[in-house]
């Protein structure tokens, strides 16, 4: 899944739908492409935890791939880097 | 002839992406904008959900003033106040998986110093505009 350029509050509540969706249709393994994302936020990381749950939970996984350095630091300082595997 | 602190006032979190690339054009403090966007996101998402109980028709103030290099902001609710706001210093294991709680954590990452009294999250940061 591409994510969007600024990964915030509106564009998280959408992402959120999204992958609902996909989640409900069966699918339960994603990567999350970065490499058009230049932010991100506590609420865009929330909901890409709590989606991570999901996935885990029917048997998935999500990984990320092509963050830019501040958002790759966004994922280190919350240690999120110790969950999501990153491509 | 002194900074002036200015002041904007919004209401939901309809506008509040081209509000703070404003301050941030207006400050020409474009080489720190993803650390003031992301301050600034943290702190009116704060205001709003938990200061103003997620009521667009509460007003959300955002002050702002540079002052030499040290970038001063304020984000003032409408609510009561918190007694007891934390900006964590870390996030620990029991915590990864958590949905919310790093907002705060980001907030003291990304500034020199953060704490919120009454209503009102006072922020300062230390910058060179360019």
């Amino acid at each position: 899944m591409e994510m969007p350029e600024m990964f915030s509050v509106e564009e998280a509540s959408e992402f959120r739908e999204k992958i609902r969706g996909h989640i409900e249709d069966g699918f339960s393994s994603f990567v999350l492409d970065f490499g058009g994302c230049a932010f991100i936020d506590s609420t865009g990381l929330g909901v890409i935890v709590s989606s991570y749950k999901k996935c885990v939970e029917n048997g998935g996984t999500i990984k990320l791939k092509a963050m830019n350095a501040n958002v790759l630091k966004i994922f280190e300082l919350t240690r999120l880097t110790h969950v999501f595997e990153i491509l | 002839m002194n900074a002036v602190q200015k002041e904007i006032r919004l209401y939901g979190l309809e506008q509040h992406q081209g509000i703070i690339d404003g301050i941030i054009q207006e400050l020409g403090l474009e080489d720190y904008a993803f650390d003031i966007r992301l301050i600034l996101i943290e702190a009116i998402t704060n205001a709003y959900y938990h200061g103003n109980l997620s009521d667009c028709t509460k007003p959300i103030i955002v002050r702002y003033l540079l002052s030499g290099k040290r970038l001063e902001l304020q984000v003032e609710d409408s609510g009561e106040g918190s007694g007891s706001l934390v900006f964590p210093e870390a996030i620990s294991g029991d915590e990864l998986l958590d949905e919310g709680g790093r907002g705060l954590y980001l907030i003291r990452c990304f500034s020199d110093k953060a704490e919120m009294v009454r209503n009102t999250m006072y922020i300062s940061k230390c910058v060179c505009p360019t």
